[in-house]
Protein backbone atom coordinates (compact mmCIF):
# COMPACT_ATOMS: atom_id res chain seq x y z
CA UNK A 1 0.00 0.00 0.00
CA UNK A 2 1.38 3.38 -0.99
CA UNK A 3 1.82 5.66 2.02
CA UNK A 4 -0.44 8.68 2.05
CA UNK A 5 2.48 11.11 2.27
CA UNK A 6 3.29 10.40 -1.37
CA UNK A 7 -0.21 11.34 -2.49
CA UNK A 8 -0.17 14.53 -0.46
CA UNK A 9 3.34 15.30 -1.67
CA UNK A 10 2.23 14.89 -5.30
CA UNK A 11 -0.71 17.20 -4.63
CA UNK A 12 1.63 19.74 -3.01
CA UNK A 13 4.00 19.64 -5.99
CA UNK A 14 1.16 20.10 -8.48
CA UNK A 15 -0.29 22.92 -6.40
CA UNK A 16 3.10 24.64 -6.30
CA UNK A 17 3.47 24.34 -10.08
CA UNK A 18 0.04 25.91 -10.48
CA UNK A 19 0.91 28.66 -8.01
CA UNK A 20 4.17 29.43 -9.81
CA UNK A 21 2.43 29.60 -13.17
CA UNK A 22 -0.36 31.74 -11.77
CA UNK A 23 2.13 34.20 -10.32
CA UNK A 24 4.48 34.44 -13.28
CA UNK A 25 2.37 34.08 -16.41
CA UNK A 26 0.32 37.04 -17.62
CA UNK A 27 -1.52 35.25 -20.40
CA UNK A 28 -5.14 34.65 -19.50
CA UNK A 29 -5.35 31.13 -20.91
CA UNK A 30 -2.21 30.05 -19.08
CA UNK A 31 -3.52 31.50 -15.82
CA UNK A 32 -6.75 29.53 -16.21
CA UNK A 33 -4.74 26.37 -16.90
CA UNK A 34 -2.78 26.94 -13.69
CA UNK A 35 -6.00 27.43 -11.73
CA UNK A 36 -7.14 24.06 -13.07
CA UNK A 37 -3.88 22.52 -11.86
CA UNK A 38 -4.46 23.85 -8.34
CA UNK A 39 -8.07 22.59 -8.31
CA UNK A 40 -7.00 19.14 -9.43
CA UNK A 41 -4.32 18.90 -6.75
CA UNK A 42 -7.07 19.52 -4.19
CA UNK A 43 -9.02 16.70 -5.86
CA UNK A 44 -6.05 14.35 -5.43
CA UNK A 45 -6.03 15.16 -1.71
CA UNK A 46 -9.76 14.48 -1.41
CA UNK A 47 -9.55 11.14 -3.20
CA UNK A 48 -6.49 10.03 -1.23
CA UNK A 49 -8.04 10.74 2.15
CA UNK A 50 -11.33 9.22 1.07
CA UNK A 51 -9.61 6.04 -0.04
CA UNK A 52 -7.54 5.77 3.12
CA UNK A 53 -10.52 6.28 5.41
CA UNK A 54 -12.68 3.78 3.55
CA UNK A 55 -15.34 6.44 3.16
CA UNK A 56 -16.75 7.27 -0.25
CA UNK A 57 -17.96 10.78 0.57
CA UNK A 58 -14.72 12.39 -0.53
CA UNK A 59 -14.87 10.81 -3.95
CA UNK A 60 -18.45 11.95 -4.46
CA UNK A 61 -17.37 15.43 -3.39
CA UNK A 62 -14.53 15.25 -5.92
CA UNK A 63 -17.06 14.63 -8.68
CA UNK A 64 -18.90 17.79 -7.66
CA UNK A 65 -15.64 19.74 -7.54
CA UNK A 66 -14.78 18.57 -11.06
CA UNK A 67 -18.18 19.70 -12.34
CA UNK A 68 -17.83 23.10 -10.65
CA UNK A 69 -14.33 23.45 -12.12
CA UNK A 70 -15.81 22.82 -15.55
CA UNK A 71 -18.38 25.57 -14.97
CA UNK A 72 -15.65 27.94 -13.78
CA UNK A 73 -13.47 27.21 -16.79
CA UNK A 74 -16.42 27.79 -19.14
CA UNK A 75 -17.21 31.17 -17.63
CA UNK A 76 -13.54 32.18 -17.55
CA UNK A 77 -12.92 31.32 -21.17
CA UNK A 78 -16.10 33.10 -22.21
CA UNK A 79 -14.94 36.25 -20.41
CA UNK A 80 -11.51 35.91 -22.03
CA UNK A 81 -13.10 35.55 -25.47
CA UNK A 82 -15.16 38.67 -24.89
CA UNK A 83 -12.07 40.60 -23.73
CA UNK A 84 -10.10 39.35 -26.74
CA UNK A 85 -12.83 40.56 -29.04
CA UNK A 86 -12.74 44.00 -27.47
CA UNK A 87 -9.00 44.57 -27.11
CA UNK A 88 -7.33 41.95 -29.36
CA UNK A 89 -5.16 40.69 -26.52
CA UNK A 90 -5.53 38.73 -23.30
CA UNK A 91 -2.55 40.11 -21.44
CA UNK A 92 -4.15 40.50 -18.03
CA UNK A 93 -1.66 43.15 -16.88
CA UNK A 94 -3.03 45.64 -19.38
CA UNK A 95 -6.72 45.01 -18.81
CA UNK A 96 -8.58 47.05 -16.21
CA UNK A 97 -12.14 47.04 -17.51
CA UNK A 98 -13.30 44.72 -14.73
CA UNK A 99 -11.82 46.95 -12.05
CA UNK A 100 -14.11 48.80 -9.74
CA UNK B 1 24.09 17.54 -37.61
CA UNK B 2 22.38 20.75 -36.83
CA UNK B 3 23.60 23.83 -38.58
CA UNK B 4 23.11 25.90 -35.47
CA UNK B 5 25.64 24.93 -32.87
CA UNK B 6 24.54 25.44 -29.31
CA UNK B 7 27.36 26.03 -26.96
CA UNK B 8 27.13 25.69 -23.23
CA UNK B 9 27.37 29.45 -22.84
CA UNK B 10 24.35 30.05 -25.07
CA UNK B 11 22.30 27.51 -23.16
CA UNK B 12 23.23 29.11 -19.88
CA UNK B 13 22.39 32.55 -21.25
CA UNK B 14 18.99 31.48 -22.51
CA UNK B 15 18.15 29.77 -19.22
CA UNK B 16 19.21 32.91 -17.38
CA UNK B 17 17.05 35.06 -19.65
CA UNK B 18 14.08 32.79 -19.04
CA UNK B 19 14.38 32.66 -15.27
CA UNK B 20 15.49 36.22 -14.56
CA UNK B 21 12.04 37.92 -14.63
CA UNK B 22 10.45 34.96 -12.83
CA UNK B 23 12.85 34.55 -9.92
CA UNK B 24 10.44 35.99 -7.34
CA UNK B 25 7.68 33.60 -8.38
CA UNK B 26 10.08 30.67 -8.24
CA UNK B 27 11.23 31.64 -4.74
CA UNK B 28 7.71 32.04 -3.41
CA UNK B 29 6.49 28.78 -4.98
CA UNK B 30 9.49 26.84 -3.66
CA UNK B 31 9.01 28.26 -0.15
CA UNK B 32 5.35 27.29 -0.25
CA UNK B 33 6.27 23.80 -1.45
CA UNK B 34 8.86 23.45 1.30
CA UNK B 35 6.34 24.46 3.96
CA UNK B 36 3.79 21.99 2.60
CA UNK B 37 6.26 19.11 2.35
CA UNK B 38 7.64 19.80 5.83
CA UNK B 39 4.17 19.84 7.35
CA UNK B 40 3.19 16.65 5.50
CA UNK B 41 6.28 14.81 6.68
CA UNK B 42 6.02 16.17 10.20
CA UNK B 43 2.41 15.05 10.67
CA UNK B 44 1.71 11.58 11.95
CA UNK B 45 -1.21 10.45 9.84
CA UNK B 46 -3.37 8.04 11.80
CA UNK B 47 -4.63 6.24 8.72
CA UNK B 48 -1.33 5.28 7.15
CA UNK B 49 -0.86 1.89 8.73
CA UNK B 50 -4.45 0.80 8.41
CA UNK B 51 -5.60 -1.05 5.36
CA UNK B 52 -8.86 0.06 3.76
CA UNK B 53 -11.87 -1.85 4.84
CA UNK B 54 -12.78 -3.22 1.43
CA UNK B 55 -9.39 -4.25 0.16
CA UNK B 56 -10.59 -7.23 -1.84
CA UNK B 57 -13.31 -5.17 -3.52
CA UNK B 58 -11.47 -2.27 -5.15
CA UNK B 59 -14.34 -1.19 -7.36
CA UNK B 60 -16.31 1.63 -5.80
CA UNK B 61 -18.38 2.77 -8.76
CA UNK B 62 -21.48 1.19 -7.29
CA UNK B 63 -20.94 2.91 -3.98
CA UNK B 64 -20.37 6.29 -5.58
CA UNK B 65 -23.50 5.92 -7.68
CA UNK B 66 -25.57 4.92 -4.67
CA UNK B 67 -24.23 7.86 -2.66
CA UNK B 68 -24.94 10.33 -5.47
CA UNK B 69 -28.52 9.21 -5.90
CA UNK B 70 -29.43 8.70 -2.25
CA UNK B 71 -27.56 10.85 0.23
CA UNK B 72 -26.22 13.59 -2.05
CA UNK B 73 -29.14 13.90 -4.44
CA UNK B 74 -29.92 17.52 -3.53
CA UNK B 75 -26.40 18.82 -4.42
CA UNK B 76 -26.60 16.73 -7.58
CA UNK B 77 -29.77 18.51 -8.68
CA UNK B 78 -28.34 21.88 -7.66
CA UNK B 79 -25.24 21.09 -9.71
CA UNK B 80 -27.35 20.55 -12.80
CA UNK B 81 -28.88 24.01 -12.33
CA UNK B 82 -25.41 25.53 -11.81
CA UNK B 83 -24.04 23.89 -14.95
CA UNK B 84 -27.05 24.98 -17.00
CA UNK B 85 -26.80 28.58 -15.82
CA UNK B 86 -23.03 28.64 -16.42
CA UNK B 87 -23.55 27.29 -19.93
CA UNK B 88 -26.26 29.84 -20.74
CA UNK B 89 -24.17 32.69 -19.33
CA UNK B 90 -21.04 31.61 -21.16
CA UNK B 91 -22.90 31.31 -24.45
CA UNK B 92 -24.43 34.73 -23.93
CA UNK B 93 -21.06 36.31 -23.12
CA UNK B 94 -19.11 34.58 -25.89
CA UNK B 95 -21.77 35.08 -28.53
CA UNK B 96 -20.64 38.58 -29.37
CA UNK B 97 -21.94 40.71 -32.16
CA UNK B 98 -22.45 37.89 -34.65
CA UNK B 99 -25.50 36.59 -32.84
CA UNK B 100 -27.56 39.73 -33.28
Amino acid sequence: MIPIELYIGLAAVIFSIGLYGFMTQRNGVRMLMCVELMLNSANINLVAFSSYHGNLTGQVFTLYVIALAAAEAVVGFAILMSIFRMKDMIDLDKINILRW
Amino acid sequence: MLNKQFTIMQIITSVYRYFKPRILGIIVALLFLAILIASVIGTSWPTVDQLPQNLEDQSNIVGIGLLIFTQFVVPFELLSIVLLSAMVGAIYIAKGEAGK
